[in-house]
């Protein structure tokens, strides 16, 4: 069973339809791209996965639990970065993470570890003893993207992980993901409006444009289904047929 | 129920409160509105003292004043002679001028420098002569418009009414300073809203309380402003960084959430509203000797007059106030999707509990109807501005620990209702809204 399943998915703001029907199925162990250009959806999508928005119809679930009737045990299953997510200014980047390993596990063994695989997952060095007001725009990122994997969710749901960012931290990010989805089967929903920024991390991809899903399948399948050289290319020919 | 476990304050409120406070406390421009505020009254203090000490000062310097003789009769020239005689002794620097008609004399007064002038008109000695008042003209010449300058000019009018008087008495045998001064009067003062008896009269017993009796309202609403306005922003804040959104999909229920935000304003508020406290006792020091003489430091009767039990009463309101402006603030804040925002909601709101504050420090709050009396007493902001001014002037009413328990009713109220809406779907659909007027008035965003 699709450890993600997302039916008939509709979002409707002040008579505005975001979500049109969006239906996906993502497996235990994947890293799922959501890919498509501004507008497109993927923040209304993933906001209700993490129980931030609630659906005008559809069904979403997350191990079996309805994100809206079970939202309460949802939220222990999944953890969410947000789009341009943002820290705290005054707190360093240890005491951060420390904090949400104690908001998860309190203050155990558990706790303890949860901290230092997040500390290995930032890979910030001594900078993360610094008040997080004087880190990089990527640096903050990647305290970011450690808090949303180091408690271990099921589900990691990154809005935008790599977005703005320069190639240093956009690769050490990209990287962090695949490589922990890998080592501790988690599954990771990613999102971007750039194609070629997923081709190495995701394994399988849905196109979104308009609220709806155009295409969905492994890169491979993409390309060949959507006759383009790159993944790129798939993309633009696919939303420029859309619209 | 898991609310009240010990997980529930290890893995939720602990953690959760422990950033808010770190987060607040090491941000430096939190600080500056308690900083103000503790500053403020000394330095009122201050500033009041100096302008006291000015007026003191400006008594001892004599006063430099003209006299034009219209009259000739040798009564007049007497009096002259009189007041040549004893003005320098009573701080008056009189010069007689030689000039026709008040136009002239204005002009003399202005190149001599004069403060008043006093025109003895024809027919002065005989007015006296029948023991009639006699008329005088006097010209009082203002340059600045200093609060204490026009009672120097006065001084001449006295010096010649007593040395008129002087001569009307002459050959009685009765000194003049019996006349002035008939009764040799011990006064007290029994303040029966109160029941204390206080030495003096009753116009010195009522000042010395009004000053406080004023004053300690307005400085809690200062406090209470200064709760709001840091609440508010640390919460708009998180909206802008979106540390908010983060922190609504952590395994922690809404309310803990909210709560954790509270606590840590009320109690880095509660920090900041000691800095003002103090400010405020030094208000009291520093107002005495700015003025020099200015006698028994208000503090004293203060804390005769208000009972510690009454004092407790205060503190538990003041406690309910912070906590309720601190959920005020979080409220402002959550719906602002920015700190510019939060700041310009906050504003509009801080009149709101300036304006009742105002109203209680200013007026007689004893002779108001009793459902708005009961209003005043039971809303959190309203109720120790209410509370310390009646405190201090007169007792607290029997039922205020009823008031209490009501306006921190009202407080739980408001965080009940705040964590109901206290979702990212209300929140964000209240902030667009929010947003669009904001764009609509022409505000660049
Ligand atoms: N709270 C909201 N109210 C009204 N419209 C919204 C709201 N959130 C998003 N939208 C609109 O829904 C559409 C999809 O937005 P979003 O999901 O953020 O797209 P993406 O993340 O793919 O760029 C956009 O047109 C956006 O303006
Ligand atoms: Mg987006």
């Amino acid at each position: 069973m699709s450890i993600v399943v997302v039916e008939n998915l509709v979002k409707v703001f002040e008579g505005f339809p975001a979500l049109r029907g969006v239906s996906f199925a993502v497996e235990e162990g994947e890293v799922f791209g959501l890919i498509g250009p501004n507008g497109a959806g993927k923040t209304t999508t993933f906001r209700i996965l993490a129980t931030l928005l609630l659906p005008t119809s559809g069904r979403v679930e997350i191990c079996g639990l309805d994100v809206v009737r079970r939202a309460a045990e949802v939220r222990r299953l999944v953890s969410y970065l947000p789009e341009e997510a943002g820290t705290y200014r005054n707190l360093t980047g240890y005491e951060y993470l420390k904090m949400m390993a104690e908001v998860y596990f309190g203050s155990g063994r558990e706790a303890e570890e949860a901290l230092e695989l997040g500390l290995k997952l930032a890979g910030l060095g001594d900078r993360v003893y610094d008040k997080m007001k004087t880190y990089s725009r990527g640096m903050k990122r990647r305290i970011q993207v450690a808090r949303a994997l180091m408690v271990r969710p099921r589900v990691a749901v990154l809005d935008e992980p790599t977005t703005g960012l320069d190639v240093i931290h956009s690769n050490a990010i990209r990287r962090v993901i695949r490589e922990y989805a890998r080592k501790w089967g988690v599954t990771v929903l990613l999102s971007s409006h750039n194609m070629s920024e997923v081709e190495g991390v995701c394994d399988r991809i849905a196109v979104i444009h308009r609220g709806r899903i155009l295409a969905c399948g492994t890169p491979d399948e993409l390309r060949e289904e959507h006759g383009g050289v790159s993944l790129e290319e798939v993309l633009i020919k696919l939303v420029g047929e859309g619209a | 129920m898991r609310r009240f476990s010990s997980s529930w304050w290890a893995r939720g409120l602990k953690p959760l409160l422990l950033k808010e406070i770190r987060e607040l406390v090491r941000d430096p421009r939190i600080w500056i509105p308690f900083v103000i505020s503790a500053l403020i009254l000394p330095v009122l203090g201050l500033v009041i003292g100096a302008s006291m000490g000015e007026a003191i000062r400006g008594a001892q310097v004599p006063v430099k004043a003209g006299l034009v003789i219209a009259d000739s009769s040798p009564l007049a020239r007497e009096v002259v002679a009189r007041l040549l005689e004893v003005g320098p002794a009573r701080g008056v620097d009189l010069v007689v001028l030689n000039v026709s008609g008040v136009e002239e004399a204005l002009h003399r007064a202005l190149e001599l420098g004069l403060e008043c002038v006093a025109v003895l008109p024809p027919g002065f000695g005989e007015s006296l002569e029948e023991r009639r008042r006699p008329n005088v003209t006097v010209l009082y010449v203002v340059r600045t418009l200093s609060l204490f300058a026009p009672s120097r000019g006065a001084r001449l009018v006295s010096l010649l009414g007593d040395v008129v008087a002087e001569r009307l008495i002459s050959g009685t045998g009765v000194s003049l300073d019996l006349v002035k001064k008939p009764l040799r009067e011990v006064a007290a003062t029994y303040i029966a809203s109160k029941g204390v008896l206080v030495s003096g009269d009753a116009g010195r017993a009522v000042t010395s309380l009004a000053l406080p009796a004023m004053l300690v309202p307005v400085v809690v609403m200062i406090v209470a402003v200064g709760v709001v306005q840091m609440a508010a922003t640390a919460t708009a804040v998180e909206n802008e960084e979106r540390t908010l959104e983060v922190l609504l999909t952590l395994p922690v229920d809404r309310f803990t959430i909210l709560l954790s935000k509270l606590l840590g304003s009320f109690a880095v508020a509660l920090i900041g509203s000691l800095l003002s406290i103090l400010g405020f006792i030094a208000y009291f020091y520093v107002l005495p000797s700015a003025a020099l003489s200015l006698g028994e430091p208000v503090l004293a009767s203060l804390h005769i007059l208000v009972g510690a039990e009454s004092l407790a009463w205060i503190l538990a309101s003041l406690l309910v106030a912070l906590f309720f402006a601190a959920s005020l603030g979080i409220v402002v804040g959550a719906l602002s999707s920015d700190v510019r925002i939060a700041g310009a909601l906050s504003g509009p709101l801080v009149m709101l509990i300036f304006i009742p504050g105002y109203y209680i420090a200013l007026a007689d709050t004893l002779s108001l109807g009793q459902p708005l009396r009961a209003l005043l007493y039971t809303l959190p902001i309203t109720q120790p501005v209410i509370l310390s001014k009646e405190a201090i002037a007169a007792r607290l009413p029997p039922e205020t620990p009823l008031y209490i328990a009501g306006s921190l009713l009202v407080s739980l109220l408001t965080v009940m209702l705040a964590s109901r809406v206290f979702t990212l779907e209300t929140l964000e659909r209240i902030q667009r809204a929010i947003a669009r007027l904001w764009r609509r008035r022409g505000a660049p965003r």
